[in-house]
């Protein structure tokens, strides 16, 4: 029982970008490692932001610390070693591969559960001491969105506190299912305080379309277009102009490719331009949203028309992305910086022999055939991680890391703030935070450099931030939206079906992290496909059966189940498998060079007869 | 004041305007039970996911239906399990007339509410009611539900209009 003897931290919830505060408590004679975890979540009720509110990841961190599948132990091609040969063995292959190919031939990816200070650690650790421009933050959901963001310098200064005071909101995406704690916030608004007027703009008639007033449900994949006609609208009726959104879209031609009548988007447009304030709320899930970054851009566009009435919050995936994007995507001396999704190209084409990962797995992240092959031919493979993946098992060298409440740092919070925390809990084992490890393998490589990251260096790196005007980024965006116009009208007759992703509230981005938890693994353990029940009827298929899902990338046999909120045109499938994301294609934003994870064209058949 | 007359009284009720189908609460209580599955979902039209509560029925039937006497009404109004008596015969599961207890067995015992009753000597809401992401749980007293001009589907639920949230 949680008596007075429990020992109670509060720290923040390391999964999602929302940061919910959450307590650790646990007792303070328990021995680690007990079947029955002595640790355990307690609900942050004082906490301003989530006001106690935990989702069911939230309620798994507790499984974190003591997990048995955490990696614990250095190993060296899969033998326990201790740290020191570990690091020497990492730093005697790194040397090598520099002395026979140069420091180009080695890259360093990184996910988006270090802080501001590692983010930092690993740019110096990669183009200081190893002497290589292959250095970037890999977020196949939010890379796109983050640059055009970063380039527009941020909308920032908009919270989740400001949330209720809103007189329209309009949702981009699946918010509730992606990041449910927000919906408290957004629901009082609708019901309690202002009687807000919600507004969903989704290709699924899902859960958080479900409370709209509004739902716009446009095609899969043409939610730009929906965005750039309520510019055109707003442009055109704005009370008070701050700029011209000159692209002269053919609305009738906007409501006949998306499918979203011209009256709807007059409706949301009007109450944008009357309401006093307004947000604009986007959430990004890999192959949901077509063409996300300008989704994010437009976002950003809106707000400028209707000035100083309406925000934009784009909700990132993961826990600290934003700020490790934010400090990787600015190379040394005004030099840009090469992409995640180009380190990738560059491992596949052969150029990059050496890997560093800290933090992620692009085999679940961003899996092809083409890049397991080629991770699998790497002279060198180093992955710092806490939980086995598809990666560690490949890895040359694999570092047990520290997470969340074993570490403490600072990290960027939604609006732009930083926030500071103190680690709560001892990693498990010999597990070590990346930040050790970073200056430990410096070290190793040459004994004269010291790894030391300063707050002034952190606040540096965050101030190299664009601010570019939206209308000059505007032609790019213009070409492929009118593009996409004319490219929308025809049927695709070999792939007719749309795939979209549909997000499972227990997992979070490729599920790497997730599917350890033990709720996570109850509710969805394994890839399913969901399809309306009058689209399994024509195709003679009853729940549970299994179904031949093809693809151009490939295909992939999985039970389908029925879903309701479903077009009978849509198929959908959870994006936290590598299974399913390797269905969708890799498509590249030019101008960025991240990756758009849109939805895809997919053909549904009975799979063919196993012996 | 008496635990009596804390715990008799107050009661779960579920907001079906505000349930978003997320099932954190579900996820709070198997954390906080040894993975027990002690709250089930409901799926409705295989759109709308709802938590289904116990009662704590004032004369429930999985009590009365319990051939080991492992289901009992404690002394402030909560309707307890004792798993060491449990045999596991589910009668209680079919006994149960809101279909509030979970079918699959876990560790051979069937799962059942206890309302966190070491919270509740603290004098805190369940963890499904502090962990809630939408404001759609609440832990009130009995008096408070019965609220005038406030629209109920039974003591435990109530909603403006569950069928369209508009």
């Amino acid at each position: 029982m949680a008596g007075s003897k429990a020992n109670r931290s509060k720290t923040i919830c390391p999964v999602c970008s929302l940061q919910d505060g959450l307590i650790l408590q646990w007792q303070r004679s328990s021995p680690r490692f007990t079947e029955a975890s002595p640790i355990s979540v307690d609900y942050d009720m004082e906490n301003p932001i989530n006001e106690g509110s935990l989702c069911p990841r939230g309620n798994s961190i507790a499984e974190l610390v003591d997990h048995p599948r955490r990696l614990t132990c250095p190993q060296i091609e899969g033998r326990d070693v201790p740290w020191q040969e570990a690091l020497s063995q990492a730093a005697k292959s790194l040397k090598g591969l520099v002395k026979k190919h140069g420091p180009e031939a080695l890259g360093v990816l990184a996910g988006g559960g270090l802080t501001l200070e590692e983010a930092v650690g690993i740019g110096k650790l990669a183009r200081d001491v190893l002497g290589t421009q292959n250095v970037a933050a890999l977020f196949p959901e939010d890379g796109d969105a983050f640059h055009y963001l970063a380039q527009l310098g941020w909308d920032d200064g908009f919270s989740l506190k400001d949330l209720q005071g809103r007189q329209v909101i309009v949702l981009v995406g699946d918010v509730f299912m992606e990041h449910p704690v927000i919906s408290k916030r957004i629901l009082r608004a609708k019901y309690k305080d202002r009687h807000s007027h919600l507004f969903v703009i989704d290709s699924q008639a899902t859960q958080t379309a479900g409370f709209a007033h509004q739902h716009l449900q446009p095609l899969p994949g043409t939610e730009p277009l929906v965005l750039a006609g309520l510019a055109q609208l707003l442009s055109a009726s704005a009370q008070k102009k701050s700029g011209e959104f000159s692209l002269k879209l053919d609305l009738e031609a906007v409501a006949q490719a998306t499918a979203v009548s011209q009256e709807q988007m007059a409706t949301v447009a009007s109450a944008l331009n009357s309401a006093k304030d307004g947000v604009l709320i986007q959430s990004n899930l890999f192959g949901r949203l077509g063409q996300p970054g300008t989704c994010a851009f437009l976002g950003h566009v809106l707000t400028r028309l209707v000035p100083g009435k309406l925000a934009f919050l784009h909700l990132p995936v993961f826990w600290n992305g934003r700020g490790v994007y934010q400090v990787l995507s600015s190379g040394d001396k005004g030099q840009k910086a090469i992409s995640g999704p180009h380190i990738l190209e560059s491992i596949i084409e052969g150029k990059i022999k050496g890997l560093l990962l800290f933090g992620l797995d692009p085999l679940s992240a961003m899996p092809t055939d083409e890049l397991d092959q080629a991770m699998k031919k790497l002279d060198f493979l180093l992955v710092a991680d806490v939980f086995p993946t598809v990666s560690t098992e490949l890895a040359h060298v694999l570092l047990p890391a520290a997470i969340g409440p074993e570490k403490g740092g600072q990290i960027l919070y939604l609006n732009g703030d930083k926030q500071e925390f103190q680690p709560v809990v001892p990693a498990p084992g010999l597990a070590r935070p990346e930040m050790d490890i970073f200056e430990s393998l410096a070290q190793q490589l040459s004994s004269d450099t010291k790894l030391s990251i300063t707050p002034q260096d952190v606040k540096e790196k965050l101030s190299q931030s664009g601010g570019i005007p939206w209308d000059r980024i505007l032609p790019e965006v213009a070409s492929r939206l009118t593009q996409q116009l004319t490219a929308e009208k025809g049927q695709d007759t070999a792939y007719p079906l749309y795939l979209v992703s549909t997000a499972v509230p227990a997992h979070l981005g490729d599920g790497s992290l997730t599917r350890n938890f033990s709720w996570a693994h109850r509710v969805c353990q394994a890839p399913c496909i969901w399809a309306h029940p009058s689209l399994m009827e024509k195709l003679q298929l009853k729940q549970g059966d299994q179904v031949q899902v093809s693809s151009q990338r490939g295909q992939a046999v999985f039970p389908v189940l029925a879903n309701r909120g479903l077009a009978d045109n849509v198929i959908s499938a959870p994006a936290h498998f590598p299974e399913v994301r390797r269905l969708f294609s890799w498509n590249l934003d030019p101008r960025s060079g991240e990756l758009e994870p849109g939805p895809e064209r997919v053909l549904l058949s009975k799979p063919k007869e196993s012996s | 004041m008496s635990s009596q007359d804390v715990l008799g009284q107050k009661v779960i009720v579920l907001n079906l305007d505000y349930c978003i189908g997320c099932r954190s609460c579900a996820t709070a209580c198997t954390e906080s039970h040894h993975q027990d599955l002690n709250l089930v979902h409901g799926e409705v039209a295989e759109v709308a996911v709802l938590p289904h509560h116990c009662r704590h029925c004032q004369n429930a039937a999985c009590v009365a239906a319990c051939p080991a006497e492992a289901l009992e009404l404690d002394e402030s109004g909560i309707v307890r399990r004792w798993s060491n008596r449990c045999v596991g015969c589910k009668s209680c599961v079919y006994a149960c007339p809101f279909g509030v207890l979970d079918e699959n067995l876990l560790r051979h015992v069937s799962a059942k509410c206890d309302l966190c009753v070491d919270r509740f000597h603290q004098g805190l809401e369940p963890r499904c009611v502090a962990t809630c992401v939408s404001g759609a749980l609440t832990f009130e007293d009995l008096s408070e539900v019965w609220e005038e001009g406030r629209p109920q589907f039974g003591a435990r639920v109530v909603a403006r209009s569950p069928w369209k949230r508009a």
